[in-house]
């Protein structure tokens, strides 16, 4: 009964996550709805290099590749989330906010024999609140300061269904809703007395996404994987509100984020050593819907490498990773904007290997003063608990 | 055994040596203090408002009059000071006809007016009485030009002068028999009396207790009258206020109590963009130096005056409407003020967004037609610098691309 042993910490860690304040500014680079469209929460995922890998896990219900759900045989769920402490600068900022944030929540369970897995789950696209404050006089050397605030997100239920063709092809396929929204908030702040004006802009984004993933492994130390996401066509409600109402406005306009194709490949060097790879393309320039500048545009490129290692006679997992990203956006004309990022973690396996605890610790760097005007230094905290099931033996217990 | 199978590492080392990364890279991170970042506006896909402050000038500054003269005091004037003439004036009523019906077939031997001149400051005070031409209830509107229409109503205990002197003793100031028995007889005929100060060249105002006085020691006014029967009757008097003359004119926009004047203007609001956002409006009047003043009773002088400007339901001030409208806000002047300063700001937002009309501004005395007060105000008649203005902060709303 390891899941039942797993559910009080499964609680708990929902709980911490699920109640925490959104994260304040995970990123400057996150200000806008461009990039960082999942950060997978599953930490054992996380620190093999991110969601561009794809790993053999009977456990792994968290992983981003719908593929990966062949491997769950037993009624399967997983709850991840993770602390980011995140430091901005720029030459006029030299700030830190930490923030908690909620990221995914899956259940998995068998639908035909050992063959057919179905998952249903919740996943946070990302955190993109935000907020800075610019400060200003008016003509005649009055104080103010004009304040942004963003909060929302986005947020996706993939419904996913995988089939385990055996050793050489496991295949899966979803289908997501997407649904999110974004709100900004501009506050002209002045000293008292003087009234404050706020404009407020929501964006109630709804669309779906497709996709598909699978996973080969053509010798029995190599797997390679496979994920494909659609374009996701958004409907957005874009409403308008001004302290001056007469300024209020109201529309619908569609929004497009562009597809993705993500490759990876593991590769097991020895007993106690494995190597994973992975990459990722998606195309930005082909945004289009919010009237971010075109110019502005770029395409995401995200490539990782890391290793596993087992230690010692208890085999403990020490797992290292380092990934470069390129984000689908440019500072301040043209400039590209690179993210790297250093990570380690480890895991416990429960007893009989029902359930587990995975710790990852990502040490990463976006931007540069010099380049960029901005960077972003962040220390984030990854943990994930999974657990299983025997549907059919709980059922022998209850006949 | 492969390349990678060579490596072995135990778990302490690896622990110390991802503890020892850790911490490299933390002590990396200073913990300064936060500070403000500047916008990308094109990376946000919006930009804040612009903020404007503008002088926005004023036009169509008039000073209305009033001429509804002070009726609640428990005192009534009269006399001269610098700056006004204090007439009394007095409307007899004959309530007390009504369990005496008779009176009115009865003949008017004598007839007098009580005044609660027995503590007079100073007696022998050069009064006439006038015949108003008029009834007065509280309330109505003098126009003090014409004032007073009627005759002077003669003294007939003194040989028929119509010069009187208001003393301390005895406090009873004969009237014509034939005057009252015509009020006693005919209602339409029964018009108020105005008691004028005659001496112009000296300067002072004779106070005593009106109608509404009442407690220990007051002394209203009342009609005594002695029928040829010998039977003796008192009559209240009904209404009586003081109203006063203004003495000088002047060129500046005037707010004054006693004789009522409320300064209108207009402001160029049109200058403004519908849509903004006002963070701080206000109206500024230059004060006309030395010229905050409660004239007249130095007793009661006060070195504060609070003024309220409002919105008038009605840009026209002979409509009623013009008394009425929304309270924007009121200000205490103070002995050696320069300036007077409304704040507006949430009134000019909600007549940018239409709420409010654009009927222009009024100032009047807090608590009208209660206390003689004014103030001279500065109009665009003045030179550049001292005219009355509007200072208004907006913005525009956030763009949003």
């Amino acid at each position: 009964m390891i899941a039942t042993r797993l559910a009080p910490a499964c609680a708990i860690a929902i709980l911490i996550l699920g109640a925490a304040p959104a994260a304040r500014a995970d990123s400057i680079f996150a200000l806008n709805l461009l990039g960082e469209r999942v950060d997978v929460g599953d930490a054992r995922v996380a620190a093999l290099g991110g969601f561009v890998q794809t790993v053999d896990d009977s456990l792994g219900v968290l992983q981003y590749n719908p593929a990966s759900l062949a491997w769950m045989k037993r009624f399967s769920f997983g709850v991840a989330g993770y602390f980011t402490t995140d430091k901005n600068e720029s030459e006029e900022l030299d700030r830190r906010s930490n923030g908690t944030t909620f990221t995914n929540l899956l259940f998995a369970f068998p639908l035909y024999r050992q063959v057919v897995t179905a998952g249903v789950g919740f996943r946070g696209r990302y955190d993109p609140d935000a907020e800075f404050s610019v400060p200003a006089v008016t003509s005649e050397g009055d104080p103010f300061n004009d304040n942004y605030e963003r909060s929302g997100g986005l947020f996706a239920v993939p419904l996913t269904v995988a089939v385990d063709a055996g050793n050489y092809a496991k295949l899966g396929a979803f289908y997501s809703l997407e649904r999110g929204k974004l709100e900004e908030t501009w506050v002209k702040d002045f000293e008292s007395p003087n009234a404050d004006a706020v404009s407020v802009r929501e964006r109630v984004f709804k669309g779906h996404c497709f996709g598909g993933g699978f996973v080969a492994r053509p010798v029995s130390r190599l797997s390679i994987g496979l994920t494909y996401e659609s374009e996701i066509d958004y409907d957005v409600d874009v409403t308008e509100r001004h302290t001056s109402s007469v300024a209020d406005t109201s529309s619908t306009e569609p929004a497009t984020l562009p597809a993705r194709m993500t490759l990876s490949a593991s590769f097991r060097a020895s007993r106690d050593l494995t190597v994973f790879l992975g990459g990722s393309i998606c195309d930005f320039r082909d945004f289009e819907g919010i009237n971010f500048p075109s110019n502005r545009l770029a395409r995401e490129e995200v490539a990782a490498v890391g290793f596993e290692y087992r230690l010692g006679s208890g085999r403990v997992p020490i797992r290292a990773s380092f990934r470069y990203e390129q984000l689908p956006y440019t500072i301040p004309d043209g400039e590209e904007i690179t993210k790297f990022a250093f990570t380690i973690g480890s895991g416990r396996v429960m007893k009989r290997g029902r359930g587990k605890v995975d710790i990852a610790l990502q040490f990463a760097n976006a931007g540069s003063v010099d380049k960029n005007t901005y960077s972003d230094r962040s220390v984030r905290f990854y943990l994930s608990i999974t657990g299983s099931e025997d549907w059919k033996r709980a059922r022998d217990r209850r006949e | 055994m492969s390349f990678f199978s060579r490596f072995h590492i135990g778990p302490r080392a690896g622990a110390f040596c991802a503890l020892s990364a850790a911490g490299i890279y933390l002590l990396s991170c200073s913990s300064d203090p936060p500070n403000t970042l500047g916008s990308d506006s094109d990376l946000l896909g919006s930009e804040p408002g612009t903020v404007s402050q503008d002088t926005i000038g004023v036009f169509d500054d008039t000073t209305y009059v009033f001429n509804t003269p002070i009726a609640a005091g428990t005192t009534v004037e009269t006399g001269i000071d610098e700056l006004y003439e204090h007439i009394i004036v007095m409307q007899p009523g004959f309530a007390d006809l009504s369990p005496h019906p008779g009176d009115t077939l009865r003949t008017v031997s004598t007839a007098s007016l009580h005044l609660g001149t027995g503590a007079l400051a100073n007696p022998s005070f050069p009064v006439r009485f006038y015949r108003l031409g008029r009834k007065y209830t509280e309330g109505d509107t003098i126009t003090v030009g014409t004032l007073p229409v009627g005759d002077a109503i003669p003294d007939p205990a003194a040989g028929n002068t119509i010069e009187r002197a208001l003393e301390l003793f005895p406090p009873t100031y004969p009237l014509p028999p034939s005057l009252v028995q015509t009020w006693i007889r005919d209602i339409d005929a029964r018009e108020a009396i105005a008691i004028v100060y005659t001496d112009t060249g000296n300067e002072r105002v004779a106070v005593i207790d009106s109608k509404n006085a009442v407690g220990e020691g007051v002394d209203p006014p009342y009609l005594d009258v002695l029928f040829t029967d010998n039977v003796t009757r008192t009559y209240e008097i009904r209404d009586d206020a003081t109203v006063y003359r203004a003495r000088t004119t002047t060129s500046n926009l005037i707010v004054s109590d006693g004789v009522p004047r409320r300064v209108f203007v207009r402001t160029e609001i049109d200058s403004l963009a519908k849509d903004a956002a006002v963070h701080n409006a206000r109206i500024r009047f230059h004060i006309v130096p030395g010229t905050l003043a409660v004239p007249g009773d130095a007793d009661s002088a006060v070195s504060d005056l609070t003024l309220l400007l409002y919105i008038p339901d009605s840009t026209d001030p002979a409509h009623a409407d013009f008394k009425n409208g929304q309270r924007i806000s009121e200000k205490l002047l103070t002995e050696g003020d320069d300036v007077v300063e409304f704040p507006l700001s949430n009134a000019l937002f909600l007549i940018l967004q239409g709420t409010l009309k654009n009927n222009g501004f009024a100032i009047r005395c807090k608590d009208e037609n209660t206390q003689l007060r004014q103030v001279e105000l500065y109009g665009t008649g003045a030179p550049d610098s001292l005219r009355p203005k509007v200072f208004v902060t907006t913005s525009k709303p956030a763009v949003f691309d």
